[in-house]
């Protein structure tokens, strides 16, 4: 039953960037199902894989990026190759980047630059894709008389080209949507006011990727989060309860210079062996050195990969 | 009150800034747009004031001036220059006063990725000011920069990296550091968070209380990140279009917001505890600033509003403990039961 309503899957996937001559690698076997109708908050520092994520399920990898091993899937069928992919990306999975600005075209006005997937890639007539555009604006915020839809990007507020940016993700009503870190750099207010338009987004019928560092927020409006570190989900489970008891110690340490605002252990060098966050683990100990906990299902459907999270205090 | 005022370390007053409206070559001049009204404040040494507020209420602008990379249209930014013993006007000083005194308010920007130049190391940009300004030595400079990694948590190696070696928080850090390199007495944080990791932004945040606290650094931290203003400073001011709306004690502006728009703007924060209230979206958008509404800007999305509010401007009242708000529904005395309005 379960099975019908995810949308988008990863299974396994292990990433692996080329840089200069060495092999880093990015993401090292995470599997995360995006379901109908639910947001699924992605939680994680910098460097963690968040965003390989995101542009491994939009299948816009860079260059320099390798797929080792697993897959991502769409309605049940794998995506590999350019052709597939061009089927479904913007379509059925799109990305929302976290640039607005960088994003839209300068010469562009609002109504064209939303009109524009629409129109060539569905090859909509120009006027019913611009109804369509309209209406996805609608969505995004926008009244259908508002003077902003005529303006070009650099006329725009931040929350305006942040909600452009949306509309033009969703209007080819893709049933997956991506988005890398909405609420980065935005004010409380507008920061909220985006969440509600991915909620409304999940409502409608689709699944959400929402890449962010805001664990207040996510917990707030997001029904799952994943929280991932050095390439590895370490710990999934519905939004609240994450925040209110999470299970790994890492999830804890990002909750606790959440509230807190005092600096926490840095990470040493990433760890050859064994968990990669047992240099900056409270519970760490000489078990953790010699293999990699696996994601292990609790009560509740939590999964958590630690052996030890009955020791885990909530901050 | 006078010796406070004395021992002011930035002393702003009634701060307006313009900017010129463009003309486009088919048509008339847009109109001119007010970002900062009439804005006042004070910051003594060893203090950390917060300037908060959504995007486009001018907080950056003050910021600008602040710094001298616009003029003030109206209005003075007094600076207590230690070498001369008195405070200066950045806005009527002669140019070379004006030089010696902007000197003394060293500014870090939002964006490290842009801020510093990709083709200088990290001891071309941060001996910059030493070698042009000062004309010291090499030796002397490489003294200097070595000092200024230290205070600012960078291994010292890290002299000889070009800026796209090193990672966003280091980049920050050597912003902070070339602000230094000028030796002011008062620093200038333009969002200087928002495009770090919450737990590099936690780390920058411990490094500028260091240096408000142990070198007494006046530190004047703009950003839209509540939680980081009240961690860092004890002092916010929140400004809406353009003007002051609140000011006061971090920690009570916080518990117990006198303005509605502070209000507000709390409340849409959301809360980590498992029994925080639900966020409250704040409706509408700012004014823009060339078409604010009459009377007090704030009105049209205030939900306490009456008539009057949409004739009567409102000025920014003092309500004692360091408190002041503008707004014309709380008036010194009935601010609790306000408060408690609010609150419910």
């Amino acid at each position: 039953m379960s099975g019908a309503a995810v949308l988008a899957s990863v299974r396994d996937l292990c990433v692996v960037y080329r840089r200069g001559g060495r092999d880093v690698r990015a993401l090292r076997g995470v599997s995360v199902d995006l379901t109908r109708g639910r947001v699924t908050a992605l939680v994680g520092e910098s460097g963690s894989g968040k965003s390989t994520l995101g542009l491994a399920l939009v299948g816009l990898l860079p260059h320099n990026a390798r797929v080792e091993r697993g897959a991502v899937s769409f309605e049940g069928r794998e995506l590999r190759g350019e052709e597939l992919w061009r089927e479904v990306r913007g379509s059925g999975i799109a990305w929302q980047p976290q640039d607005a600005l960088a994003a839209l075209d300068p010469l562009m006005n609002v109504l064209d630059a939303v009109a524009e997937g629409p129109c060539f890639a569905d090859g909509l007539a120009p006027m019913v894709a611009q109804a369509r555009a309209r209406t996805a604006l609608e969505r995004a915020g926008f009244a259908c008389d508002d003077p902003a839809l005529l303006r070009f990007p650099h006329g725009l507020s931040g929350g305006q080209r942040l909600r452009v940016a949306f509309a033009a993700a969703i209007a080819r009503e893709p049933r997956v949507l991506i988005a890398d870190e909405p609420t980065a750099a935005l004010d409380a207010p507008l920061a909220l006011r985006t969440t509600a338009l991915l909620r409304d987004l999940a409502e409608r019928g689709s699944a959400v990727l929402w890449i962010t560092h805001d664990l207040a927020l996510a917990a707030h409006a997001a029904h799952e989060i994943a929280v991932i570190y050095a390439g590895r989900i370490v710990e999934i489970g519905a939004a609240r309860q994450v925040v209110a008891t999470p299970r790994h110690p890492y999830t804890a340490l990002l909750l606790a210079v959440a509230r807190s605002y005092e600096p926490a252990p840095a990470a040493t060098m990433r760890a050859e062996s064994g968990c990669a966050f047992r240099g900056r683990c409270p519970l760490a100990r000489v078990s953790c050195a010699t293999s990699e906990p696996e994601l292990v299902e609790l009560a509740g459907g939590r999964k958590v990969a630690c052996p030890f999270h009955a020791e885990v205090r909530v901050p | 009150m006078s010796a406070a005022a004395v021992s002011a370390q930035l002393r702003v007053r009634e701060l307006s800034v313009e900017y010129r409206g463009r003309r486009p070559w088919w048509g008339q001049r847009d109109a001119d747009v007010r970002a900062v009204r009439s804005v006042s404040f004070d910051v003594c040494a060893g203090e950390a004031l917060a300037l908060v507020g959504e995007s486009g209420c001018g907080k950056s602008s003050v910021a600008r001036a602040l710094a001298g990379l616009v003029r003030p249209s109206q209005g003075a930014i007094e600076v207590h220059v230690e070498e001369l013993g008195r405070s200066i006007d950045l806005a009527s000083a002669g140019a070379s006063v004006r030089r010696a005194a902007q000197r003394c308010i060293g500014i870090v920007f939002q964006d490290p990725y842009s801020s510093l130049s990709p083709r200088r190391t990290v001891f071309q940009t941060l001996s910059e000011f030493g070698r042009v300004v000062r004309r010291a030595s090499r030796s002397e400079l490489e003294l200097e920069v070595a000092a200024l990694l230290d205070r600012v948590g960078l291994e010292r190696r890290t002299a000889s990296a070009f800026p796209h070696e090193l990672s966003g928080g280091q980049r920050q850090r050597v912003a902070l550091a070339r602000a230094l390199s000028a030796r002011p007495r008062a620093l200038v944080c333009d969002e200087v968070l928002s495009a770090l990791d919450p737990l590099i932004q936690v780390e920058m945040l411990a490094l500028l209380r260091e240096l408000v606290e142990r070198e007494r650094l006046a530190l004047v931290f703009v950003t839209h990140d509540l939680g980081a203003a009240q961690a860092l400073c004890r002092r916010m001011a929140v400004m809406y279009a353009g003007e002051l709306v609140e000011i006061g004690p971090s920690s009570a502006v916080a518990r117990a917001p006198l303005h509605p728009y502070t209000r507000a703007l709390f409340a849409a924060r959301p809360g980590l505890a498992p029994n925080s209230p639900a966020p409250l979206a704040l409706a509408g958008e700012p004014p823009r600033a060339g078409q604010l509404p009459p009377g007090c800007a704030f009105h049209p999305r205030c939900s306490a509003a009456v008539s009057e509010c949409s004739t009567r401007a409102p000025a920014l009242v003092d309500f004692g403990s360091g408190r002041s708000a503008a707004c014309l529904l709380v008036t010194p005395g009935s601010e609790a039961s306000s408060a408690r309005a609010g609150a419910s």
